[in-house]
């Protein structure tokens, strides 16, 4: 009995001794592997960081790279912070430029690389300006992947050639063509906001046009108070839209690819939404004709007129790894010539120069110019600043374009809630 | 038989103690303890002591939450529970029912989001089935926005949740009448006992157990409803079915608020435990009552 007992003993020991030596044999010197974390690539694009990876590990004998991706919404929201909290977090991953890389940056998750981008080579396959918009105070922490229009006015285009109508240039303009499409009965805007955001963007940049981008931005920022003057102002703007009739009166009760299959079903002229839709329509609608404007100018605006939403995307090198090279020698991999085009295939229009002068969907090309033109870009409020905040105001214009609220009562509850934040 | 050692049970115990302190205990020691910071997430969290929770009793959509999950308990009760009641004392009181048995039955059996998509389609204000039978029969003003009227959505969703937990509560129900010895059924039916006499003097009497059981699972199910508000108004118009199970997936999982989601989860918690110890506490035993 006694030798049984020494011998459980024994094992117990000889285990705990095991599993420590196991843990402290998997130090860093010994990690070769590269991980970045990135939300689903797609169907499209996933084979084209495939070549890159089997290219790397062929030059880098002994390495291995891994994508860890996670659905779009899961890795937005809770994914990332557990990814960067576990035990192997990645050594780079998708980021929003804007109040997210900043939040990052002040969370020690994302590493200066001003010198090192321009070392390895990797800054040279970018656009003269690429970079504008990925610094954060001062210092470069993304490697930028593309940039995304959040808000623009879709119409349907043969709906428009069949009654005579020609894309609006002011907000006068579009009151009338809505006017004609209301007397047609055709739903002027179709918008789908169960989820808040649509409208939010869409709201937001009408708030920023009648507000100016300075008070829009630091609103969100917590430094002025959201139920002032102009942003009333700028909701009424948008609550005059729905007053009139002008908005399909499902708008908060269905979701954004709902309204996306309205729009391309020819249930309404316009559909404001991002450049995302592009894709969207080749995959489901390709025979719909559908084009775009920007926001038309609004009168009386503070904000500049020409101004553009929209959200800047790239790759954060995690400052916790110890892998910096690695990692922008595995960008540059997947940034070639070569790559870049069969990424741009798929959708995504990487801020390379080897796609300068390529030929791209004309929409695509379209929305390259608006945003290489744009001399102001406005933050939506859900990725450019704190999300309690972006909520608060994403809700009170859904309260007012559902006809629930005036725009004073919706900016004072929005107001109350922010206030109660820390 | 008694262990040759003191330490023996212990081992034998560990085990099992370990995985319930990895699985359970120590989750919930871990959300009371982040309750009690501010924490984003990605951030190291600070100590704010009970600040979530004063915000927490302050926050509208929050309080509000338990009010409509209250409004769900009181209309799934009736949609649920009394009906699947109606439904088992009808299957019970004819013969050859298997067919409407398993047909009331069977959207339990499919998932909860899955369900809810598919009525997502059915009441779809501009493509929906619904309003478009509504048209074709000429009641064009019944039309409605259901899922997206604050009047409508949270009643919807109750109606819903009965089209498919009244199957469930049948199938408990009708279990319990099986249960009833067919000698006290016959002999009642000599007296010239009608079927709903049958019903309401007999077999509702005799199953008080099951009913009982019954009413505690809707209500601590109708705290703790998620799946069927979220894919079907997520918590809207205007926060209108919001519910604190969605509320606190909004406030931890899009706002980011680990802290103050903790917080909600804890009060979330309490409640449902308090409730489930009042509920026990006031179910009197009647021993004079025959039950099966």
């Amino acid at each position: 009995m006694f030798k049984g007992k020494r011998l459980i003993a024994g094992m117990a020991v000889g285990l705990l001794g095991l599993a420590v030596l196991t843990g402290c044999s998997k130090g860093d010197s010994a990690d070769k592997v590269l991980r970045i974390a990135t939300p689903s690539l797609g169907d499209s694009e996933l084979p084209v960081w495939e070549a890159a990876k089997a290219s790397y590990e062929a030059a880098h004998e002994g390495w291995t790279v891994e994508f860890i991706q996670q659905d779009d919404d899961l890795y937005s929201t809770v994914g990332l912070p557990t990814l960067l909290n576990g035990k192997n977090s990645p050594d780079a991953y998708f980021e929003w430029a804007g109040a997210r890389l900043d939040q990052r940056v002040a969370e020690g998750f994302a590493a200066d690389i001003s010198t090192d981008i321009e070392s390895s080579g990797l800054k040279d396959l970018f656009n003269d300006g690429a970079f504008a918009g990925y610094d954060s105070g001062g210092k470069l922490s993304m490697i930028p992947r593309a940039r995304d229009v959040t808000n623009v006015l879709w119409y349907n285009v043969d709906m428009f050639a069949k009654n005579g109508v020609t894309p609006p240039k002011t907000w006068d303009e579009l009151n009338t063509v809505c006017a004609k499409f209301k007397s047609l009965k055709i739903n002027c805007f179709v918008q789908g906001n169960k989820d808040l955001w649509t409208v939010g963007n869409w709201g937001g940049h009408i708030i920023s046009r009648v507000a100016g981008e300075a008070l829009y931005a630091e609103t969100l920022q917590k430094k002025k108070p959201m139920n002032g003057p102009e942003f009333i102002k700028g909701l009424t703007v948008l609550s005059d839209l729905a007053k009139n009739g002008y908005v399909n009166e499902s708008v908060n009760s269905i979701a954004d690819n709902e309204a996306a299959s309205l729009f391309f079903q020819g249930k309404a002229a316009f559909h404001p939404i991002g450049s995302w839709l592009v894709g969207t329509q080749q995959d489901q609608a390709p025979d719909f004709k559908m084009d775009f404007i920007n926001l038309p100018a609004i009168t009386d605006g503070a904000g500049d007129q020409d101004s553009i939403m929209a959200v800047f995307t790239g790759y954060i090198v995690n400052a916790k790894s110890s892998k910096k090279t690695e990692v922008l020698d595995f960008f540059k991999e997947l940034y070639s010539p070569e790559n870049a085009k069969k990424i741009a295939d798929s959708g995504t229009v990487l801020l390379v120069k080897s796609l300068a002068g390529g030929t791209l969907d004309p929409l695509t090309a379209k929305i390259n110019a608006l945003l290489d033109g744009a001399k102001v870009v406005v933050a939506p409020p859900d990725t450019g600043f704190e999300l309690p905040v972006a909520d608060a105001l994403n809700a009170a214009q859904a309260e007012v374009i559902g006809g629930k609220s005036t725009p004073q009562a919706a900016l004072d509850a929005a107001q109350e809630k922010v206030a109660a934040l820390k | 038989m008694k262990p040759t050692a003191r330490w023996i049970p212990y081992f034998l115990v560990a085990p099992a103690f370990a995985i319930f302190t990895l699985a359970i205990l120590g989750p919930i020691i871990a959300t009371f303890g982040l309750s009690l910071t501010d924490w984003d997430g990605f951030s190291t969290p600070s100590f704010i002591g009970l600040e979530n929770f004063v915000r927490a009793f302050n926050d509208k959509v929050y309080t509000s939450s338990y009010g409509h999950a209250a409004i769900y308990i009181v209309a799934t009760l009736v949609l649920e529970v009394l009906v699947g009641l109606i439904l088992a004392g009808l299957v019970s009181a004819k013969r050859n029912t298997t067919f409407y048995r398993v047909a009331f039955f069977t959207p339990v059996m499919l998932p909860l989001v899955v369900i809810s998509v598919l009525w997502s389609f059915l009441l779809n204000p501009d493509l929906g089935i619904l309003n478009r039978i509504l048209d074709q029969v000429g009641l064009e003003s019944w039309k409605h926005i259901w899922l997206g009227d604050q009047s409508t959505a949270l009643l919807s969703i109750s109606v819903i949740s009965g089209w498919i937990f009244a199957g469930f509560y049948m199938a408990i129900f009708y279990a319990g009448f099986q249960r009833i010895p067919s000698t006290i059924i016959e002999s009642a039916r000599l007296d010239g006992a009608s079927e709903l006499q049958l019903l309401r003097q007999i077999k509702i009497p005799m199953i008080k157990n099951l009913t009982e059981v019954a009413v505690l699972l809707c209500v601590t199910g109708g705290i703790q409803v998620f799946d069927l508000v979220y894919v079907l108004t997520n918590g809207g118009p205007y926060d209108t079915t919001q519910v604190p199970t969605t509320y606190l997936v909004r406030v931890v999982f899009r706002d980011q608020q680990m802290g103050y989601g903790s917080a909600l989860a804890v009060i979330l918690t309490l409640v449902v435990v308090g409730f489930g110890l009042i509920y026990n506490k006031l179910r009197t035993k009647d021993d004079s009552v025959v039950e099966y």
